[in-house]
């Protein structure tokens, strides 16, 4: 099995999650990429997709697993029929498809706003906003692990998990409502595993040490698969 | 130029409709090309879903010197911030304003987006009228099936291109020269058949009827040889859903059926048939170069290719066709024989008799029997078919009630038949649909008056009643929708007014049932005469679309309406010419045949 990674940016972030499978599979099938097919009465590709990333949020660390015999140069292969910004970044053969849903708990999202963004100040940030979805207001201190402003940039983590997860427009409108800027662009960089005692890290990974990482606690998703 | 902003777009209702960066979309830089865009007055999802254009959007970027992008008409929401904003609307391929380019071309599928051009127009900052536009403007050409009768929209249109326009449009291209007059421009093209100017032709009133002036009548341009004429080989590959969401290939042009309503089927006369191996080969291209699974394969009535069976082995054989879903839209209930073995799903299958007695399928010369459709089903049924949809007109010439009751009478034997084959007392699904019937100009049907709404009410209520009580299904078309479609289809140049009017007051998206607004429609109508247009026309009368010359003769359109009151058909001319004289335009293989 192929574990995939890939990327969607410029206009490609506004592809949903369904059209963004059927653009992979079409990029797949020009490329003339051999792969599996389930086996019931309307055969499919046997496709596998890490949790989905809002519309219009780009994205740098996506991924799916697909069953094929073309892993070697499916990287080239792939990214040569692909639309503009779909882009696979690295591939991997694997033995078992990973359980994207559990080793994800945070995500680092880049927030570039329309000015140097001289008088924000983090303290002041409001972490109250109305959530559309539940016609309340919510508070999401909690779910901000980490948040840093730099040169016009907002460096968040975020929770991204199954137990708690922190929907990005939620945040983008309390940087909004507190420091009243124009948002630019959104990216997710990065997921990590929240590394606490029950992480068992697979061998290749053994020799990794808790301080070994710049954000301590924090394990890369991709050293995980 | 201000620009949207990042928040903009997240604001919107899928903003991918707007941004281009699709596979296969073209984007020629490096020197000063003739710049077209190719604009569809509908939106993104529909427009996509358009084969013609797709062919010429391809032709105009196989040209060295011309470039081609795309634009459709935007959603509400969209417009809304374009004006917010100040932006005017652009391609999608480069983001330029309308008004940069060199040529703009417009497709009228159905007379119901002609607001929508207007609206497009008005987006882009660009005026309506032909005459108020000086040569810093784009030229503005119209083309689509409906440009057998664009008089209602000739004073907003520069050029108006007639017919088959592969070859055409190419040659356009060739003779523009960047910086040329428009002037200068249409004395180069007007002769070319195809090619209608209405700016160079004046007008007169003739019994309330705006009519056009000629010497000589504009002859509709034709593709000879349809495997030797331009296809697409890489249509773009939209980044979200679209109503047909696959590529397609054209079995053959024109039908010679000869339905005596149909505008389809003498607009597009004569019959060109594309060969086998050209349907495999390009079947194959567009496969590989887009990666879709599903390939339609279309005409106006897919039966009726002479090849089918051995199309469909062919196909089925080609290793780059494995696991392509085939699709056959455009049956007839006595031509579908075996087509539908490509399916492995029994899904539904939908067949339009139009009429529900043979006296009245005689009338508008249908040709099928009811023998024709009860085998046919009868197959389909053995076959496991459970769902059925047929369509049906009201509102037809000579239609009596005894009509209506014979739409009844058929669902009652199709349900009979299927519990027959099927040995059950369960019903097929059956759907009937109607629509009302629409005179259309070049079709022999075009003197016929337009049914009134109490007529129409009548017999849908009928129906409604009656097939309740046999437990089928029943939809009905909106008549009003009809009646405005009905007018602007037998439209004169006056009616231009009437169009601005009715988008300035806010008609737009007018074939969208949920935006189509009559009270708007009607006080747009407001100075107008409509029954001119609804009612039933003298055959002396000289008609606002006289000036083009399709090549089906008045002459025979008269004689066939003549034998529709004798309830007498006349044969597919397939079997033997009938005289329609299209030969004098040419390219009609048919014509050496006789009965």
């Amino acid at each position: 099995m192929l574990l995939v990674k890939f990327k969607k940016v410029d206009s490609f972030a506004f592809c949903s999650y369904l059209n963004c499978r059927d653009a992979i599979i079409q990029t797949i099938k020009r490329a003339g990429i051999q792969v599996e097919y389930s086996q019931g009465f309307n055969p499919h590709e046997l496709l596998y997709f890490s949790p989905p990333t809002s519309l219009g949020i780009e994205s740098e660390c996506e991924y799916f697993t697909i069953y094929t015999k073309d892993g070697a140069d499916f990287l080239s292969r792939f990214n040569a029929n692909a639309p503009s910004g779909l882009q696979v970044v690295w591939t991997k053969e694997v033995e078992a498809r990973p359980d994207f849903y559990n080793l994800i708990d945070v995500a680092r999202f880049e927030i570039q706003i329309g000015s140097l963004g001289n008088g924000i100040n983090l303290n002041k940030l409001n972490c109250e906003v109305f959530d559309e979805k539940k016609q309340s207001v919510v508070d999401i201190c909690g779910l901000v692990e980490n948040i840093q402003f730099d040169n016009g940039k907002f460096d968040c983590i975020i929770a991204c998990g199954q137990k708690s997860n922190l929907k990005i427009m939620n945040l983008v409108k309390c940087l909004k409502n507190s420091f009243d800027v124009e948002i630019l662009t959104i990216k997710k960089l990065e997921l990590y595993k929240k590394l606490s005692n029950d992480v068992v890290l697979n061998n290749e990974n053994q020799s990794l040490a808790r301080n070994d990482f710049e954000k301590s606690e924090l394990v890369s998703l991709d050293k995980l698969l | 130029m201000n620009k949207l902003t990042y928040e903009d777009l997240l604001s919107i209702e899928k903003p991918s409709r707007y941004l281009g960066g699709e596979y296969n979309s073209t984007i020629k830089t490096g020197k000063t090309y003739i710049k077209n865009c190719f604009c569809f007055p509908d939106l993104y999802e529909i427009g996509m879903s358009h084969t013609g254009m797709k062919i010429l959007y391809e032709v105009i970027n196989s040209q060295p010197q011309s470039t081609c992008e795309r634009c459709f008409a935007p959603q509400k929401d969209f417009a809304d911030l374009l004006k917010r904003r100040e932006i005017e609307l652009f391609s999608l391929e480069t983001r330029t304003p309308l008004r940069e380019f060199d040529f703009l071309h417009f497709t009228f599928q159905y007379e119901m987006s002609y607001t929508n051009f207007l609206y497009m127009l008005d987006l882009a900052n660009i005026p309506f009228r032909a005459k108020d536009r000086n040569d810093s403007y784009p030229i503005i050409i119209g083309g689509g099936p409906c440009a057998i009768n664009l008089e209602p929209l000739a004073d907003f249109l520069d050029v108006i291109i007639v017919g088959d326009g592969e070859v055409l449009n190419k040659r356009v291209q060739e003779i523009y020269k960047i910086g040329m007059t428009k002037a200068e421009f249409y004395k180069k093209i007007k002769e070319l058949q195809g090619v209608y100017i209405p700016s160079l032709y004046n007008t007169h009133e003739d019994n309330g009827f705006t009519i056009v002036e000629y010497q000589m009548k504009v002859k509709k341009s034709i593709v000879e040889n349809l495997d030797e004429a331009f296809y697409m080989e890489k249509p773009v590959v939209p980044n979200i859903e679209i109503v047909h969401n696959r590529v397609a290939v054209e079995l053959f042009r024109g039908c010679t059926r000869g339905c005596r309503f149909c505008q389809a089927g003498y607009f597009y006369r004569p019959i060109r048939e594309r060969s086998v191996e050209n349907i495999v080969e390009i079947s194959k291209k567009l496969i590989n170069s887009t990666g879709y699974t599903e390939l339609s394969l279309f005409s106006l009535s897919s039966g009726d290719y002479p090849y089918l069976l051995d199309l469909i082995e062919k196909l089925k054989a080609e290793d780059d066709l494995k696991g392509v879903k085939f699709s056959l839209p455009s049956l007839r209930l006595d031509s579908f024989k075996g087509a539908y073995s490509f399916e492995s799903r029994k899904s539904s299958l939908t067949f339009a008799p139009e009429a529900g007695t043979q006296r009245l399928r005689n009338v508008i010369n249908k040709n099928i029997t009811e023998n024709d459709i009860l085998s046919s089903l009868a197959d389909a049924f053995e076959a496991k078919y459970d769902k059925i949809k047929l369509y049906f007109m009201i509102g037809l010439p000579t239609e009596t009630q005894d009509d209506w009751q014979g739409i009844v009478d058929i669902t009652k034997k199709i349900q009979q038949l299927y519990q027959q084959i099927n040995k059950t007392r369960k019903l097929p699904k059956i759907t009937i649909s109607t629509s009302i019937f629409i005179p259309k100009p070049f079709t022999a049907f075009q003197y016929e008056k337009f049914e009134s709404k109490e007529y129409a009410e009548k017999a849908i209520n009928f129906l409604r009643t009656e097939l309740r009580n046999i437990k089928a299904n029943y939809n009905y078309h909106d008549y009003d929708v009809s009646l405005v479609e009905t007018i602007l289809a037998r439209g004169d140049r006056k009616l231009s007014y009437t169009i601005e009017k009715a988008y300035r007051l806010g008609c737009i998206f007018d074939g969208w049932t949920e935006y189509f607004d009559l009270a708007k429609w009607m006080e747009a109508l407001k100075s107008t005469d409509i029954d001119r247009y609804l009612n039933e026309i003298d055959e002396s009368q000289n008609l606002p679309w006289d000036v083009i010359d399709i090549g089906v003769s008045k002459q025979y359109l008269i004689n066939e309406r003549r034998l529709s009151r004798k309830a007498q058909t006349t044969c597919d001319c397939r079997g033997g010419c009938t005289g329609c004289g299209l030969t004098r335009i040419g390219g009609c293989k048919n014509a050496a045949r006789k009965i």
